[in-house]
């Protein structure tokens, strides 16, 4: 098999030089989970991918996806890494549809780019997404990770927004998936199996959007709470209600402690909602939601708007990169599970984790029944390690249990090895495997990387 | 194997009372709601996962086609045998409401439970199943996942895959597996994403999940009548870029309020150019403030008049009019060909005046019934099948207007499905390796062409464009 | 064997009309229960499609199909976007089945009695020495009445509607305000001569003369309907000349079947047996189309004349009501507001609708009696909804649907003609006054 580097003038060739990185220790900051890779190559437009891909796929070399490298701790770790693929430079806006509300981008563009575009334009507009890692994450990687935000209780997932998305197969073929309009059954819906694939079928190079016109009116209600049943009754019921909050949110009072600019409310737990739509029917919300909140044992009812209400939103979705600056070590999982159970499991794994004595941060989004559970392991990492893999296979017992799963998104090196990172693999993976075969015969893309270590 | 053989066979799965072979029981599932026909060789009535997975093996053992039907109302040749095989019949004893589990806003259903049945029951708990097709009354969950069903509330609530959670699935060689669940964003493909829609080519769904919401506070339905179909279309953009999302946003071209009123004598008024159907959902704070802001903007574009709808009778008999307006047609003419392409809204306007200029070109009559929202056209081509001129020039108008949704920059099929009928237009949409990358999915998942083979992308790649052509 | 024509032109037309959208399915009691294509309307105008033209040689197993499966309740005819009547449709292959392959014997004496009066006078007398001497489970094992159960069978009249009327019944005070024919059905004659009595007394009460023919017989629908086309005829002719007439201002029908039999299916069949070339005269069309266009419910003529009614004072104690809606009113002839106006305008009458008010009440003439499984599922949904409106009274205005309701509801709610509940208001308000 022929090395990476031999194909350099190959690449060059293509997206010319300077796109073209082998310098090893510009290479070793970006290994992922101890793996360097050969090349990062960064090609401008979709179709020097494909000849990057075609060319790399001749010589049976692995492609590994790189956006805002914000993800890449997420997966299992690289059976191979010869050519990093930066989609950096894909950023072009392509067909900018504002009439129709529909956008198709570059996947290198970054969410927070296209959010500040979008806001600036005529009456101002918005993508209905809020993935984590707020100001890096692009489109490729958000697509191809499924990283979901609070506010899919709204809106829906990245499954109910992307219309269509353009890839590159690992032979180098442009398929095209979807398209623009809202309703499209014109064969079957490739679009759809993409997101979240994590580049195991191909590489996303462009995304078309559903947009939003910016709501009259938005706000957000911080509820602190001491007792977390009394939370979870509380959510439930506005869950259950003709209400429609744009995000229902708990969490432990620590998990923005890095922000305490921003969260100054007491209490051992606290709910948020984002609330959003017509004028009317945000004070409405914002005033029943804090009258029932306090019938339910909420201790106090703080409204937030304008700049504290948007930024708030965004501290809370970067919270575990901020808990990451301080515990290096940090290991975040995402465990998902029907609706009713949010509180179950919220306390569950706290008490799981306090009686292991293990620091923790927790933040649920509660209406669509995700929970992210930082574990701030610190030092004591290597000394815990065996406590802290027990508690991740109870906490993965416990999601699957309650029809769901759990991701590690992210572990340091070490205990990486020694879990599924995956979750429990479900029925029907002989299809995802067969998939795999199908799109990436020989297995180039992103090899080892994803669900069942394909 | 013999056909009698296959038959004791399946007599040994489900027992004999539950086959039917007769010529008349064999005409009767050679339909559906489109223009499609072919004959099965038997009709097969199972109750349970079990028994479809031991005739899915059969099937796949002797390869012999296996197509699941439920109540036949596809507009696209969905259920129809065109290769001959066996029809799974779900209506009869796979009708179940399984589960509704109101704490986790999810129902378990059966793929035979009809639509309406479902929202009937949910109607009791203050709950609803969002996606409304309008064969709603008639169509089944199964038939829904398989063709992706639309509907007018998709407009603000997705279409059917955005409802449909999970899956238990019988493949083709008989294994049953879980796709999905209850929970949303399992990690893995999205696998339940990938089987709906895929028109029963990919696997057969024995129970499938659903998402439901609670029943919104209020609902405020518009009714405006225009004299141009331009202004409504306006009407519509405006409504849009206003920042509004109504949950339904319906038009009515004069052909097709003739035919409704003919029908449904509910008034309105056969000499308008359209008519536009608009609804509100919500909270009821500010719902009157919105509905004053879409009068004013009818006005604006000259609407001859707009009604708000005074109590649920006057909505009910609105939304009936509405769904009934396909077959309310069959008063003008005997038959008519649907084709469903889906356009960039704001492409409306140019798309309506090509459609009325092929509809000229080859001396056809067009009735437009649309879901104005989301740019999803309903041309009904009118003929009368024993006129076999006329049907040439139908198909031949059918075949041109999904051209012009194309060029527009749209898609030749919305809710309906490509089935047998948009074969022969998947290359006005897709490239050679597009349609290469669509036939990776079907070999996977089933790759001796068992399941609904004929439908949704033939198999045969190398020579598959031209044969396509020959279809259309 | 060539097989003969199955429609005339204009009933053929219906199987180019239906675009198979499956709406009609849903509206189908039928389907409803059996889910299969053959228990529905669209499968069965399918397949006449195919025998007309010929893809499709007449089986006995579609005869039975369109014999077992069919109400004849009219649903998918009012609920047809494309206007398709399958009942036309229905008929033609019914006919050529019963030609092809004959009646069954059970049905053939049940048109022979039905034909002739002094048939039934004598079925009246065996089933009420039949009923008295054994009842209960031997009788329904030897006569096979399906899903009815005997001894929940109201008895036979002693003595006929007929005899106990004179032929023509005045108003009390002499000024007339309208004149009008009076069409009973057999039911009425035999079984609910209560109901009869109640549509004159009503009707006098109100002004209106009131003439009873004492030679009318079967409207003939549940024989044409079997494939006894030429039967029906006669039947067709007998009643035609007594009916067909100018110089009254309405022909007064107390039976939903009847009514519709007048009303629709005369011009229909005389039409289409035309048109195939049997005996039928332009001028027996005509006189179709006139009575078709005198034809009223009874229901339908008092709520157009509400004004010609006594006061009815109010008082009494208060009863709930709940109405039915007969299928071949309902649907067949669109009658569905008037029975409730009249029920809603009683003082004392607490109304109540019930769900799924005019779904089909699984009753459908013999069809109970043929397809007691089937029926049973259908009239459990109808019993149940009535049921849970708590009423004393199910008013109707179709005796079949009494015969069936009745037989299988709570014996505590009393099942009976709309026109019996404003009779029994008149009477207490006219007795406060005495």
């Amino acid at each position: 098999m022929p090395d990476a580097t031999s194909l350099i003038p190959v690449f060059a060739d293509i997206v010319g030089a300077d796109h073209v990185i082998a310098d090893p220790d510009r290479l070793k900051a970006l290994a992922i989970d101890g793996v360097v890779a050969k090349l990062m190559v960064s090609p401008k437009t979709m179709e020097e991918t494909a000849k990057i891909m075609a060319a790399a796929y001749k010589d049976d070399l692995s492609v590994i996806p790189i956006g805002g490298g914000t993800k890449m701790a997420l997966g299992g770790i690289p059976s191979r890494a010869d050519i990093l693929i930066s989609t950096k430079r894909m950023d072009s806006y392509l067909d900018y549809d504002i009439d129709n509300l529909t956008i198709q981008v570059e996947s290198g563009l970054t969410i927070a780019a296209i959010q500040a575009k979008l806001e600036a334009e005529g009456k101002g507009y918005f993508l209905p997404v809020d993935p984590p890692h707020s100001r890096n994450a692009t489109v490729g990687g958000v697509v191809a990770t499924n990283d979901n935000g609070p506010k899919r209780l709204l809106y829906g997932g990245l499954r109910d927004n992307v219309l269509g998305n353009t890839v590159v197969l690992a032979n180098g073929d442009i398929v095209r998936a979807g398209g623009k309009v809202v309703k499209n059954v014109a064969s079957y819906d490739l679009t759809k199996l993409f997101i979240g694939s994590l580049g195991s079928l191909g590489l996303i190079c462009r995304t078309t959007f559903k947009i939003g016109l910016k709501p009259e009116a938005e706000a957000s209600l911080l509820l602190p709470f001491n007792d977390l049943s009394k939370a979870g009754s509380f959510l439930q019921r506005i869950i259950s209600s003709f209400y429609y909050p744009a995000a229902l949110e708990v969490m432990t009072a620590n998990t923005m402690a890095h922000r305490k600019d921003i969260l100054k409310t007491e209490g051992n737990y606290i709910v948020a909602v984002f609330c959003e739509g017509i004028s009317e029917a945000v004070d409405r919300q914002m005033k029943d939601l804090s009258e029932i909140g306090k019938n339910e044992g909420a201790l106090a009812a703080v409204p937030l708007r304008g700049a504290q209400h948007r930024d708030f939103w965004i501290a809370y979705r970067d919270f575990a990169d901020d808990w990451s600056k301080t515990d290096p070590n940090l290991i975040l999982l995402k465990s998902n599970f029907v609706i009713s159970k949010h509180a179950e499991m919220f306390a569950a794994s706290e008490k799981a984790l306090s009686d292991a004595g293990l620091r923790y941060a927790l933040a649920a989004h509660a209406g669509t029944g995700t929970l992210y559970t930082a574990i701030l392991p610190g030092a004591d990492l290597e000394s815990r390690k065996e406590s802290i893999i027990g508690e991740i296979r109870r906490l993965t017992d416990m999601a699957v249990g309650n029809d769901g799963n759990l991701v590690v998104e992210r572990a340091p090196f070490s205990l990486k090895k020694q879990v599924d990172v995956w979750g429990r693999i479900k029925s029907g993976f002989s299809l995802v495997r067969g998939l795999k075969e199908r799109f990436d015969p020989t297995g180039v893309l992103n090899p080892g990387r994803y669900v069942g270590g394909i | 194997m013999e056909k009698k053989q296959l038959l004791q066979k399946l007599a040994e799965i489900v027992g004999k009372d539950d086959i039917r072979t007769s010529e008349m029981q064999l005409q009767e599932y050679s339909y559906d709601a489109s223009l499609i026909k072919g004959k099965p060789d038997c009709i097969v009535i199972p109750e349970s996962t079990l028994e479809v997975s031991r005739i899915a093996r059969l099937a796949h053992e002797n390869h012999v086609p296996l197509i699941v039907r439920g109540t036949g109302s596809s507009l696209s040749g969905g259920p129809v045998p065109v290769r001959g095989g066996i029809v799974l019949l779900t209506t009869p004893k796979m009708n179940r409401i399984l589960e509704i589990d109101i704490p986790n806003q999810r129902v378990v259903v059966e793929p035979g439970v009809i639509t309406l049945q479902l929202k009937n029951e949910l109607a009791k708990y203050g709950y609803l199943y969002q996606p409304d097709p309008a064969s709603e009354k008639t169509s089944t969950m199964g038939g829904n996942l398989a063709e992706n069903s639309g509907g007018p509330l998709c407009f603000k609530y997705g279409v059917t895959t955005n409802h449909i959670l999970g899956a238990e699935l019988v493949l083709a060689d008989g294994e049953v597996i879980n796709v999905g669940g209850k929970s949303l964003d399992n990690p893995g493909l999205d696998l339940i994403g990938l089987v709906t829609g895929s028109e029963g080519t990919l696997a057969i769904a024995t129970k499938i999940i659903l998402r439901i919401m609670p029943k919104n506070e209020g609902v405020k339905t518009l009714l405006a009548i225009f004299d141009t179909v331009n202004d409504g279309a306006n009407t519509v953009s405006e409504i849009v870029k206003s920042g509004m999302v109504p949950s339904t946003l319906e038009m009515l071209d004069n052909l097709a309020i003739k035919a409704v009123e003919t029908f449904y004598k509910i008034g309105l008024p056969t000499d308008a150019a359209g008519l536009l159907l608009i609804e509100l959902d919500g909270l009821n704070d500010g719902l009157d403030r919105l509905a004053g802001q879409i009068i004013e903007i009818c006005k604006k574009n000259n609407a001859r008049e707009v009604s708000l709808a005074k109590n649920n009778a006057e909505r009910d008999q609105l939304w009936t009019a509405r769904k009934g307006a396909f077959g309310a047609t069959g008063r003008l003419r005997p038959n008519y060909l649907v084709n469903d392409g889906t356009v960039p809204r704001t492409k409306l306007p140019e798309t309506l005046r090509r459609v009325g200029e092929i509809g000229k070109k080859y001396n056809v009559e067009i009735a437009n019934v649309f879901h104005a929202g989301d740019g999803n056209l309903h041309p009904l081509i009118l003929f009368d099948e024993r006129d076999k001129d006329e049907l040439a020039r139908v198909h031949k108008a059918a075949f041109e207007i999904l051209q012009v949704c194309v060029e527009v920059g749209g898609t030749i099929t919305g809710e309906h499905g490509v089935g047998v009928e948009k074969l022969g237009a998947l290359s006005l949409l897709f490239s050679p390796a597009d349609l290469n990358a669509l036939r990776k999915i079907k070999r996977v998942f089933d790759p001796d062409d068992i399941l609904n083979p004929g439908k949704l992308i033939l198999m045969e790649s190398e020579s598959s464009e031209r044969k396509e052509v020959v279809y259309a | 064997m060539e097989q003969k024509p199955f429609f005339g032109k204009e009933a053929a037309e219906n199987i180019y009309h239906c675009i198979r959208c499956g709406l009609c399915l849903p509206h189908c009691p039928v389907y409803r229960e059996m889910r299969e294509e053959s228990a529905g309307p669209r499968g069965k105008v399918q397949i006449s499609k195919r025998l007309y033209e010929g893809d499709l040689t007449l089986s006995e197993e579609i005869k039975d199909n369109y014999f077992s499966t069919c109400l004849l309740c009219g649903s998918c005819v009012a609920n047809c976007p494309s206007g398709v009547n399958l009942l036309s449709l229905l008929q033609g292959v019914r006919w050529r089945g019963v030609q092809k392959f004959g009646t069954s014997w059970k049905n053939r004496l049940e048109f022979k009695m039905l034909s002739t009066h002094w048939m039934m006078s004598a079925s009246v007398i065996m089933a009420e020495w039949a009923r008295r001497y054994f009842g209960g489970e031997w009788i329904e094992s030897k006569i096979h009445l399906g899903a009815l159960s005997v001894d929940r069978i109201p008895p036979f009249s002693e003595k006929t509607f007929t005899e106990m009327v004179p032929e023509v019944a005045e108003p009390p005070k002499g000024n007339v305000k309208a004149k009008v024919l009076y069409f009973h059905g057999c039911a009425t004659k035999y079984l609910n001569v209560g109901v009869g009595m109640a549509v004159v007394e009503v009707l006098t009460k109100m002004g209106v003369e009131v003439i009873i023919p004492k030679e009318q017989g079967c409207c003939g629908l549940p024989v044409f309907f079997s494939g006894e086309r030429k039967t029906a005829l006669s039947m067709i002719r007998n009643n035609l000349p007594l009916f067909a007439r100018d110089d009254v201002d309405a022909v007064i029908i107390d039976c939903a079947t009847c009514g519709s039999s007048l009303k629709n299916e005369y011009i229909h069949i005389l039409k289409d047996l035309r048109e195939l070339g049997e005996d039928v005269t332009a001028d027996e069309i005509r006189a179709a189309e006139l009575l078709s266009s005198k034809i009223q419910d009874v229901s339908l003529f008092i709520d157009s004349h509400r004004d010609w009614l006594p006061e009815i004072k109010p008082g009494g104690e208060k009863i709930r009501v709940t109405y039915h809606d007969p299928c071949h009113l309902a649907k067949a002839q669109g009658v569905r507001s008037q029975p409730r106006n009249i029920l809603k305008s009683i003082p004392n009458v607490e109304y109540i609708e019930m769900n799924g008010a005019d779904d089909c009440c699984g009753g459908g003439g013999s069809f109970q009696i043929d397809y007691p499984e089937i029926s049973a599922k259908i009239t459990k949904r109808k019993t149940d909804n009535i049921e849970a409106t708590n009423a004393q009274f199910c008013a109707t205005g179709c005796p079949g649907c009494m015969l069936t309701i009745s037989n299988h509801v709570d014996p505590a709610i009393k099942v009976i003609h709309t026109v019996q509940i404003l009779q029994q208001a008149l009477k207490r308000s006219e007795n406060s006054n005495g």
